[in-house]
């Protein structure tokens, strides 16, 4: 199993012909990532890595049956480029591009909750089912499949636990970036219920951020759920209202409180393992795995 | 973020239809005729109760009040421009809030009949909050139930309407995060007026808005920092961490603090990757003028070529940019790992693949550097 992203995943880059999009496809062809194509607008009929190029995301999801976008065009052309996936009736879509502008990202999360299709990002590092398809940022020689689902909104962080996971024996179930963006097309709730159902997956290891409100409700999600959640909020010593690099992790000190101190104790508070430190995941895990069995 | 001062804001909101009290900046001349406001143009709050806004009753009285004003501190904030606008005779004052809510992931619109306290203050039930579906703007039902809840005298409602509607019109096409108004004035004669603004933009849409600059907030290291591409945070430690990634710059300041290490300085590369091996030596220039006891290289490619930062490090040695006595510390791990580890043969660092190692190894020099490079030297 898995989720979201399968061997039987269609998979189509859009902005294939650019210098990301090539990259995308040679690793995507590779190591077995079922790609069937790509688009990129004035170049339909030649071919990227021996997949066809279509000139518009509507026939190329007639021509290939492609259930699933990979997006790698610039940041200013991504609000155009996320209507144009939904509109051709994608049921999943990986948005790479950072910088987004705030309303851009309102309107592309609007439009995808209107029409049913699961954004990831903007500003997301993707998804990987390994040794199935990925659509990550992730390159596959660094990764290995086993039972553990990750859900993070940092790419980096992904890096580090699937590491410190590896070390330890242990491999993923799939691998979801949500993005660090302050609005996302996806919450971390929306992606633990398809971990709670996966029969590939025995615990989940949740990688969150201070700023906003979504790290609360996936605790309060955690408390009914049957698998081991084990939550890691990086920034612990972060200074408040400090732009660190991701638009979305800014702990105001004003209003609610969103430091990365208190969404661990609500993590806590709900029964989770929790880490405070990358380096704490795994015996955090260890922890709560024991105890389920 | 961009955050505008009072007299910016409201200039942006008379753009979209919004009124606003006539005023010009010290020393323009003020409005002619009637009693004035001279108000400091500051980002800091609780400006009124600081002394940033006197009343006078004629222009001479303003005059002296703005220049005595000018110059003068709120906090570690200098007033740098002082505004003089007209008095309002307001009979009611409301609060008036458009934003973007992260969680809603849409824009709201907040608020209340009681504008002119802090809002945090006024209870729950008070304060209308609407979201808007973005995909439908703000309606003209939506619009009537905001207008509904505020309840006005019936000759203002038309102006309280388009007072909502020129604020949600510039909340979208402004970029903007947040626009408040505390508070928004009802007049005698049944005008709706901005008395105040308060104005966050999205700097990521600066490319949408030719005119607008770019402003950062931050110290003198951070901006140095923005414009090589990087973002930058000075803290008051005696090691410098570079890193790739957000989530791997937050986490690094974990785990050198809870190591018993400090940090003094924190930088993201971010887009400076893309200008290769002389920007890396930029931003070791950069950090190395705080004198660390400790540069941190903590970095994980899945695809851009290591080698790029081993050959950036080179460079600054060969410039002699690296401070003098800094130990270097360099955690490799990725794309071209063992092409970049041989570049750095014969470089004086200390060199790990592991993330924790990496940490333990800065911490150990910075805590045992000498005393003079125990603090970072903030501010050079």
């Amino acid at each position: 199993m898995s989720i979201l992203v399968d061997r039987s995943s269609r998979i189509l880059i859009q902005g294939i012909t650019g210098a990301t999009g090539r990259s995308y496809a040679k690793r995507m062809v590779r190591h077995g990532t079922p790609l069937v194509g790509g688009v990129s607008p004035g170049k339909g009929g030649e071919t990227v890595e021996g997949v066809p190029v279509f000139n518009t995301m509507r026939e190329a999801v007639a021509a290939t049956g492609a259930d699933a976008v990979l997006s790698a065009v610039p940041t200013e052309r991504a609000l155009d480029a996320v209507f144009e996936v939904i509109e051709a009736g994608i049921q999943l879509m990986v948005l790479y591009s950072e910088n987004v502008p705030l309303h851009d990202a309102v309107r592309m999360r609007a439009y995808a909750l209107a029409h049913g299709m699961r954004l990831l990002g903007p500003n997301s590092a993707g998804v990987i089912s390994p040794g199935k398809a990925n659509l990550a940022d992730i390159n596959d020689v660094n990764v290995v499949a086993g039972r553990i689902g990750i859900v993070s909104k940092s790419g980096t962080l992904s890096y580090e636990v699937i590491d410190n996971l590896q070390r330890s024996g242990m491999g993923e179930s799939s691998v979801v970036c949500l993005g660090g963006d302050r609005v996302l097309g996806t919450g971390y709730t929306d992606i633990l219920p398809l971990f709670e159902s996966d029969a590939d997956t025995d615990a989940i290891v949740l990688i969150g951020e201070p700023g906003g409100a979504l790290e609360y409700a996936a605790a309060e999600m955690a408390k009914s759920m049957k698998k081991p959640v084990v939550a890691y909020i990086t920034a612990q010593h972060a200074p408040p209202e400090k732009r660190l690099g991701h638009a979305g992790a800014i702990s105001s000190i004003a209003g609610a409180p969103t430091t990365a101190k208190e969404k661990l104790r609500a993590f806590r508070e709900a029964g989770c393992a929790t880490a405070a430190l990358l380096t704490e995941i795994v015996p955090a895990l260890n922890g709560a795995m024991a105890a389920v069995r | 973020m961009i955050r505008l001062l009072e007299h910016e804001g409201k200039s942006l909101l008379a753009r979209h239809g919004m009124r606003i009290p006539r005023g010009a900046l010290y020393p323009e001349s003020p409005p002619a005729g009637g009693q004035l406001v001279v108000k400091a143009q500051v980002l800091a709050g609780g400006r009124g109760k600081a002394g940033g806004i006197e009343f006078s009753d004629n222009a001479a009285d303003a005059e002296a009040a703005a220049k005595k004003m000018l110059g003068t501190t709120f906090g570690a904030v200098k007033v740098a421009a002082v505004y003089v606008e007209e008095r309002l005779k307001i009979a009611a004052e409301y609060y008036l809030c458009a934003m973007v809510d992260r969680d809603l992931g849409v824009p709201v619109i907040l608020a209340s009949r009681e504008g002119g306290v802090e809002i945090e203050t006024v209870a729950a039930d008070r304060i209308l909050k609407r979201p808007v579906d973005p995909l439908l703007g703000l309606r003209p039902f939506v619009l009537d139930e905001i207008v509904r809840f505020l309840d006005p005298p019936e000759a203002a409602r038309t102006n309280l309407r388009a007072a909502v509607a020129g604020l949600y019109a510039a909340l979208v096409n402004e970029d903007a995060e947040l626009l408040e108004i505390n508070p928004l004035a009802l007049l005698a004669d049944n005008t709706v007026v901005a008395a105040d603004a308060k104005c966050v933009l999205d700097e990521d849409a600066g490319y949408r808005h030719v005119a607008r600059e770019d402003r950062f907030d931050g110290t003198p290291f951070e901006i140095a920092a923005r414009e090589l591409g990087t973002i930058g945070i000075e803290l008051d430690g005696n090691i410098a961490a570079i890193m790739n990634g957000a989530g791997m710059t937050m986490a690094t300041l974990d785990q050198v603090v809870a190591l018993g290490g400090r940090v003094g300085a924190l930088v993201e590369l971010h887009g400076a990757m893309a200008h290769g091996p002389e920007r890396i030596a930029e931003i070791i220039e950069l950090v190395g003028k705080q004198q660390p006891a400790v540069i941190l290289l903590n970095v994980y490619f899945q695809f851009r070529p290591l080698d790029t930062i081993a050959k950036g490090l080179l460079r600054a040695r060969d410039r002699g940019w690296l401070p003098q006595g800094c130990k270097i510390i360099v955690r490799f791990r990725g794309e071209m790992e063992q092409e970049a580890r041989t570049l750095l043969a014969g470089f004086d660092c200390e060199m790990t693949g592991v993330f924790e190692d990496a940490c333990t190894l800065a911490v150990k020099y910075a805590n045992a550097a000498p005393r003079s490079k125990q603090r970072a030297a903030i501010g050079n």
